[in-house]
C-alpha cells in the first residue's frame, strides 16, 4: 500500500482549500492538500490569509444581549 | 410559564448562558439590533414551546440554531411579499468568476517592505466585514453565519437548511467568491487599497 499523498498542482490545491479549511476533505484529498501546502509557499500564504479572513468573519465570541431582550426572554421562560 | 420539565429547564439554562451569542449570531443575519432582538425572543419562544422536537438534549445548540435560521428565512420571504422593492434571493443565477483577493495583492517575489497581504488584513475592521457581509444576498449570507460564525459542519448545515450536502459545498464556495468580491470593492471605495492601474495597451 502507498501511503504517499497524491501530488496536487496549485490549481487542483486551491481548488481544494475552502473544503481543506473547514475540515471537510476525505482523507486521500486532505492529505494531498497539506503536503502541497508543506511544499508551496505562495498557496501556503494563501491558505493563511484565508484562515484568517474567516477568523474576521466569525468575529467576536459574543454580543452582548440588551437588557430589554433579557426581559423580553424571562417572560418567555418565567424565570432567570 | 415555568419550566415544566428537565428539558425546559436545560434549555432555559442553556438560553441563559448563550444568550449573547444567539444575539451575536441573529445580528449577522439581520443587520439590525432591532430586527435580532425580535429574532431571538421568536426563536426562543417557538422552542419553548415545541420542546418536545428537541430530539437531543445534548444538541441544544444546533437545535435553536435550526429554529433561528428557518424563522429568519420565513420572516424574509413573508416581507419581500409585502414589500415589492424587497428581495429574498436564496441563491444568485449564474457563476461567479473565481476571485481571491489573496491573488489581487500577492508578490510572487517577496517585498523588502513588507507583505501586502498581511498589510490588508491589518487594516480591516470589524465594520468592514460586516459591510461585505451584509451585502450578500440572504441565502449566501445565511450559510457563511452557519459556517464561518457558528462552526456547523457541511452536514449539519444541509440538515438546517433541508438541502442537498452538495448544494450546501457549492454554495458556501460560491457565497465566499462573492463576499471577498463585495470586501474587495468595499476596501477600494474606502481607500484601504488603491484602484488597480491599467495597463495601456
Amino acid at each position: 500500500m502507498n501511503d504517499t499523498p497524491r501530488k496536487l498542482n496549485c490549481d487542483e490545491a486551491i481548488r481544494l482549500l475552502f473544503e481543506f479549511l473547514d475540515n471537510e476533505l476525505e482523507q486521500p484529498d486532505h492529505a494531498a492538500v497539506e503536503a502541497h501546502l508543506h511544499d508551496c509557499r505562495a498557496c501556503f500564504s494563501r491558505m493563511e490569509f484565508d484562515k484568517r479572513l474567516r477568523g474576521m468573519v466569525k468575529g467576536p465570541e459574543k454580543a452582548n444581549a440588551p437588557e430589554a431582550l433579557r426581559q423580553r426572554i424571562k417572560k418567555i421562560t418565567g424565570q432567570f | 410559564m415555568t419550566p415544566s420539565s428537565s428539558a425546559h429547564e436545560q434549555l432555559s439554562q442553556h438560553i441563559e448562558s448563550h444568550l449573547g451569542q444567539l444575539y451575536s449570531t441573529a445580528l449577522r443575519l439581520t443587520r439590525n439590533p432591532h430586527d435580532a432582538e425580535d429574532l431571538v425572543a421568536d426563536t426562543v419562544e417557538r422552542a419553548w414551546k415545541g420542546i418536545e422536537s428537541l430530539q437531543d438534549p445534548t444538541r441544544i445548540g444546533p437545535w435553536l440554531t435550526r429554529i433561528m435560521t428557518n424563522h429568519f428565512i420565513s420572516e424574509r420571504r413573508k416581507a419581500v411579499h409585502r414589500t415589492p422593492h424587497e428581495e429574498y434571493i436564496e441563491e444568485p443565477e449564474g457563476d461567479e468568476k473565481p476571485f481571491s483577493i489573496f491573488e489581487r495583492l500577492h508578490q510572487p517575489v517577496l517585498l523588502w517592505w513588507g507583505n501586502p497581504e498581511q498589510q490588508f488584513l491589518d487594516k480591516l475592521l470589524h465594520e468592514d466585514i460586516e459591510a461585505a457581509l451584509g451585502s450578500l444576498p440572504d441565502g449566501f449570507r445565511v450559510v457563511i453565519v452557519l459556517a464561518d460564525v457558528e462552526g456547523l459542519k457541511y452536514h449539519e448545515i444541509a440538515q438546517t437548511l433541508d438541502l442537498p450536502v452538495g448544494t450546501v459545498r457549492s454554495r458556501l464556495a460560491r457565497a465566499r467568491t462573492l463576499m471577498q468580491k463585495c470586501l474587495w470593492q468595499h476596501a477600494l471605495d474606502k481607500g484601504l487599497v488603491e484602484q488597480p492601474k491599467i495597463e495601456a495597451t
